[in-house]
């Protein structure tokens, strides 16, 4: 093995543990294409390969930033090719396994999602047990409480919204999920790094 | 200063991020072409790369959108090449795309003749 083709392998096991979390044949295919670029590169460049591999390299870039390049266009397609919740979630799990914001997008996401399911739940739940779910609110100094849901209103909770919990619950938990979403997209949008 | 140059550095980054995907599609225009062929012509026609590496997972996340065709073709003499084509949805894209940056250079150009004349 000389010295270049070396240098190379070494390269491409650098991009290759930056891929972690792509499938196999994605990776393979990866991995021969910046083969291919980087040998037809060193065979026009002037000089010896072994000397000219460093320049090569370079201009290439880092082996860790192009497969952080890699990783961030995959979350993106993966999570607008479905716009799901449970795509979004998966694609910002994965993410979160590889940075901290990614961590904290994916918490706060999680939160978002959340609420949007808890809201649509009061709101299907309203017509099955009327008189246990709602907006419950209890005016009381020492013990303040809003909170929505529940199966029973405690002892001086006054339910606010009635039936109207329906269509509010309805709202509220499609515009959270929605919220949740293009906050998702655009912290994943903004995971692809510029160009240095 | 300083800071004036790093403001001016990042501009220029997402500048040339943004136009990227343009160029890349109208580079393709004319017909395949692989990764380094890809580059001469970006390199020589719109000096918009900065590393070169950086081309391959846009051209990859452009395939994802079914903006491009990709397909392995082996080579007479030296190694197996990927090559890039448009598709019908990249081409229609690439239209979209060229007729707004003309609109918005255009105008954009208007307004930048004072600031340079004023500058000289």
């Amino acid at each position: 093995m000389t010295a270049a083709s070396g240098k190379i392998d070494s390269y491409l096991r650098r991009v290759r543990s930056g891929l972690r979390g792509l499938p196999d044949g994605e990776v393979t295919d990866i991995l021969n294409e910046l083969r291919a670029h980087i040998v037809e590169r060193l065979e026009l460049a002037s000089g010896p390969p072994d000397v000219a591999i460093e320049s090569v390299l370079e201009s290439f870039g880092r082996a860790e930033q192009i497969a952080a390049l890699y990783v961030a266009e995959n979350l993106v397609a993966r999570a607008e090719s479905s716009r799901t919740p449970w795509t979004i979630l998966r694609s910002l799990f994965y993410w979160s396994t590889l940075s901290v914001i990614g961590f904290f997008v994916f918490m706060i996401c999680v939160v978002g999602y959340g609420f949007g399911v808890c809201f649509f739940l009061a709101a299907l739940m309203k017509p099955i047990h009327p008189e246990g779910v709602g907006l419950w609110y209890r005016n009381d100094p020492a013990n303040f409480s809003l909170h929505v849901g529940g199966f029973s209103g405690s002892p001086g909770e006054r339910e606010l919204l009635g039936w109207w919990l329906v269509p509010v619950g309805c709202s509220l938990g499609g515009g959270t999920i929605l919220l949740t979403t293009h906050f998702a997209l655009w912290s994943l949008r903004r995971l692809r790094q510029p160009m240095r | 200063m300083a800071e004036d140059h790093d403001a001016v550095d990042k501009w220029e980054v997402q500048l040339r991020k943004g136009c990227l995907e343009l160029a890349i599609l109208a580079s393709l225009w004319g017909g395949r072409l692989y990764g380094l062929e890809l580059l001469r012509i970006l390199e020589n026609e719109s000096d918009l790369v900065i590393s070169e590496g950086t081309v391959y997972p846009l051209l990859s996340r452009l395939r994802s959108e079914d903006l491009l065709d990709a397909e392995w073709v082996e080579a007479e003499l030296g190694h197996p090449r990927k090559y890039y084509r448009l598709t019908p949805a990249g081409r229609r894209r690439a239209v979209a795309m060229a007729r707004i940056w003309a609109r918005f250079s255009e105008k954009l150009d208007g307004l930048l003749r004072a600031v340079l004349k004023e500058e000289r």
